[in-house]
């Protein structure tokens, strides 16, 4: 599956343009990240708004390896992804007892206050203006290749090899300790699992994908700065999440795919009106707004959600019924030899 | 309440549900459900967990919006109304060990029972003080939150709050649950003189048969959720096979 | 010291902007289990109004009244066109919408009100007050902001515990279900809520702006910090949300005095963590537990 996909993606970036590879890359950097976090808030049922704080850190720790030590990047890759999956495992410890609207608070201000950290030390971290990386095209590919090609090559061989790793750790014991956990945290004590070692787990699975997404951003785009990881970024990858369909990593790819390519979009749409500029520039916002907003009314279980519907709907009423059978409430139907009932018994729906 | 009180509504009226469907998600809990409730009189819907009897009245008072059927009050069908609007209409449910507002004194929870009313100040004030007569201790806590209360307390409390709802019929879900027996008896004293002295009809549903079929004057016993007897009271009591089978007893 | 009583004093202002905010979505949780990101978002486009009808009637006060009303149409509208279909659905679909309103908000003042900065101005006088020679470090400004936003939310609860308008709404909150069966119609009760919110949020959008200028984005960091605030307090508890305001805006003036401003957000989160920490529902969580 992956292949084919890898295949796609070669071929795709051979024939369009650079920009288009950029954006490839872009989507790249995007799916990398959100499924991480689909990971962590679909499968075991924690909201998180800062993993664009963990892309900051991957992304730093990327440039800083880069511009003092020089280490090759697939070196620097997996660096980038352990340091934040370190950075994972301390904010999941800290949030392990925290849910809900508290979790997500919690989140917020990480993901709002971590990049200021690059503003109280710019001596290490450049400050406002932020770190130049530098990347380049390995010399075996000689002197023509474009930079953004193999960017958007890198980007994706990355996100193909984290969506595999994240597709086998949804199917394993650990996937289904974090629905368990998500379902019912009670219950999932009483089955004996360690309820928060599984939290921190995904805590730290969710990081490491975010972080490697940073560092992907870093050569991407050339330059880590506290402006491109604001709440706005941690905000775009739940919604991301969300909109393709939590839990989902084809949903992830769906929710990038509209995290990228909407506001772009819009944008050409308004400036080929030749629509003036203040005007102009907000126009690609309020429909991106208002595509957040459709998407959630009509296909409340994300667009994957939808799809799948869609095609169920499409292979006719057989599916559907074999879809929509539920296990059947257990009818306790009294024998002639069992005690009279206790008025005492408090029971689920009679 | 008062039997000039169920006067000015229009007189006591029956309750009669046809056919009804209804269920949760994917799962059908009362398939094609028929039981006629006399007006002014008792009517027990009894049998075992999971039979469908809270389903029943949970489709009766609209929390959950029937699939199929009727529910006739007096002749005016009610099925797919909201709960806002069937209270209005003059069904009030008590439901299964919910109820009381704990974070609520006991007051504010009597005062919500007259939500749906339109009238003046002052008749709500009588309204409550009758309230406080007929239970004496919800009077000695009216300014108490209602988590203070005790089992039996928050029973009369939450009957206290739908009679003050004005209702001419009344579906009680499982009223005796976790009550002494002792204030068990009370609770169904009272029952009984709702129905006998206000001319309310009361449809009770009771895990406990015996102490239904006891005080009621027709029978409905559902399993699975069709009807599968019904009957005068006494009658059903005197079916031991189907006691056996169906009622544990 | 005299340092220390104007950071204090400046402080307490801002604590409670931050308490409006929090107590705006401290409502609209309490009673619908959700979290308007939005709310920020609709400070901002009612302090937009408020400016524009300042400059064409020339009085404060008729922009600082419509700013208000404006703010309940703003806070009902949404939730009953946008939020009310996503009841029901899996619980982030309401954030993501109200993600949705957000954007689009800053989107729309973007379009009819321009992008640039553009200043507020103070219903009183903005100069220092002094108490001897000694200034304080807040004007009779501030000093309005205070009392406004305690007025509003000593009326507030007023309002909850002695109406029945009131007593709906707690019931709506404590238990839909009871209230449903009592005949209260919990949906007009839930857009009352979100009506309220609108209100607050209004409140805290003209009275902060005079000191940040008015521009799409201007409310973002006060939502922040007034949903730090709330969950600091417990979002099940209107005064968590005023203490929590008050903590939080007097801890971060101590930061920004004494010592870095960069470092403000940082000191937030670590407050945040460890109230959370010994409390992970807040510091006044209710032993209230969820009914299944």
């Amino acid at each position: 599956m992956a292949i084919i996909v890898a295949a796609i993606v070669a071929f795709l970036s051979i024939k369009l343009n650079a920009f288009r590879d950029f954006q490839i890359a872009e989507i790249a950097v995007e799916v990398t990240a959100v499924a991480g976090l689909t990971v962590l808030t679909g499968l075991s049922g924690q909201i998180s708004l800062g993993n664009g704080a963990f892309m900051a850190i991957g992304a730093y720790a990327t440039a800083l390896l880069l511009l003092h030590l020089n280490w090759p990047f697939y070196l620097v890759l997996v660096f980038a992804g352990a340091v934040t999956a370190v950075a994972g495992a301390v904010v999941g410890i800290a949030a392990a007892r925290l849910h809900g609207p508290y979790l997500a608070g919690a989140t917020l201000l990480l993901g709002v206050a971590l990049p200021s950290l690059a503003l109280a030390y710019p001596g290490i971290f450049g400050g406002d203006q932020g770190l130049n990386v530098v990347f380049t095209t390995p010399a075996f590919l000689g002197v023509n290749f474009p930079l953004t090609r193999w960017q958007a090559w890198v980007s994706t061989l990355v996100a193909l090899i984290v969506l595999v790793l994240l597709a086998n750790l949804a199917q394993s014991r650990i996937g289904r300790t974090w629905r368990a956990v998500r379902d019912n945290e009670v219950a999932a004590a009483l089955d004996g699992i360690n309820v928060a070692a599984a939290r921190v787990r995904a805590f730290v699975v969710s990081a490491a994908s975010a972080g490697l997404a940073g560092a992907l951003l870093a050569i991407v785009t050339g330059l880590v700065a506290p402006g491109g990881f604001t709440i706005t970024l941690s905000i775009a990858l739940l919604t991301a999440a969300v909109i393709g369909g939590l839990g989902s990593l084809a949903g992830a790819l769906w929710g990038s795919l509209v995290i990228v390519l909407v506001p772009t979009y819009v944008t050409d749409v308004a400036t080929s009106q030749g629509l003036s500029s203040s005007v102009g520039a907000n126009i690609p916002i309020v429909a991106y707004g208002v595509v957040l907003i459709l998407v959630m009314l009509v296909f409340p279980q994300g667009i994957q959600g939808g799809l799948l519907r869609l095609i169920s709907a499409f292979l006719g009423p057989d599916q559907k019924s074999r879809t929509r059978r539920t296990a059947p409430t257990p009818h306790v139907t009294p024998s002639a030899d069992q005690a009279p009932a206790s008025q005492h018994e408090k029971e689920g729906f009679s | 309440m008062s039997a000039e009180a169920t006067a000015a509504n229009g007189g006591s009226a029956g309750l009669t549900v046809e056919g009804l469907v209804a269920g949760y998600g994917g799962v059908t809990a009362l398939d094609g459900v028929t039981v006629t409730a006399a007006a002014a009189g008792i009517t027990a819907v009894l049998g075992a967990n999971g039979a469908g009897k809270t389903t029943l009245l949970r489709a009766v008072s609209g929390m959950i919006r029937p699939r199929r059927g009727r529910v006739l009050l007096a002749d005016h069908n009610v099925a797919g109304q909201s709960p806002e609007q069937i209270v209005r209409a003059g069904i009030a449910h008590v439901p299964e060990g919910q109820g009381v507002i704990p974070e609520l004194t006991v007051e504010e929870n009597l005062r919500i029972g007259m939500m749906s009313w339109r009238g003046k100040q002052s008749a709500r004030a009588a309204a409550m003080e009758e309230e406080y007569e007929r239970f004496k201790p919800l009077a000695e806590r009216r300014r108490k939150l209602a988590s203070t209360l005790s089992g039996g307390e928050r029973q009369m409390l939450v009957i206290a709050r739908a009679l003050l709802a004005r209702p001419r019929v009344l579906l009680l879900d499982e009223p005796s649950l976790g009550l002494a027996p002792r204030v068990m008896a009370q609770v169904m004293d009272l029952v009984v003189r709702l129905s006998r002295e206000y001319g309310l009809t009361i449809v009770l549903v009771e895990q406990n048969a015996r102490v239904a079929l006891a005080i009621a004057d027709h029978g409905v016993v559902l399993n699975l959720g069709r009807v599968v007897a019904s009957a005068d009271a006494a009658t059903l009591a005197a079916d031991v096979a189907l006691r056996h089978h169906y009622l544990g007893f | 010291m005299v340092e220390f009583l104007q950071f204090t004093l400046g402080g307490i202002v801002f604590g409670m902007i931050y308490a409006a905010i929090a107590l705006s979505l401290v409502l609209i949780w309490r009673g619908t289990r959700l979290l308007n990101f939005a709310q920020g978002g609709m400070a901002m486009l009612t302090t937009y109004i408020a400016i524009e009808v300042i400059y064409k009637t020339h009085s404060y006060w008729a922009g600082f009244v419509i700013a208000l009303v404006a703010g309940l149409i703003l806070g009902a509208a949404s939730e009953l066109t946008v939020v009310r279909p996503t009841a029901g659905k899996p619980e982030l679909n309401s954030v993501i919408v109200t993600i949705g309103l957000l954007i689009l908000f800053e989107g729309l003042a973007g379009i009819f009100f321009g992008g640039q900065y553009r200043s507020f101005p103070a219903a009183f006088s903005v100069t220092g007050l002094k108490v001897g020679g000694t200034p304080l470090g807040v004007s009779r400004f501030d000093v309005f902001t205070v009392a406004a936003v305690l007025a509003t939310t000593l009326i507030l609860a007023v309002l909850f515990r002695y109406t029945t308008a009131g007593l709906r709404m707690r019931a709506a909150a404590f238990n839909a279900t009871v209230a449903r069966l009592s005949g209260i119609r919990v949906a007009r009760v839930l857009t009352v809520g979100w009506a309220l919110a609108g209100l607050l949020g209004a409140l805290a959008g003209v009275l902060v702006t005079p000191s940040t200028f008015l521009y799409p984005n201007s409310m973002d960091a006060i939502f922040v910090l007034g949903f730090t605030a709330a969950v600091i307090g417990g979002l099940d508890s209107p005064v968590g949300a005023v203490v929590g305001g008050l903590l939080l805006g007097v801890g971060l003036s101590y930061v920004g005095g004494y010592l870095n401003s960069d470092l403000t957000s940082l000191v937030a989160l670590g407050v945040l963590v460890v109230v959370l920490m010994i409390r992970p529902n807040g510091l006044f969580a209710g032993a209230r537990m969820r009914r299944v």
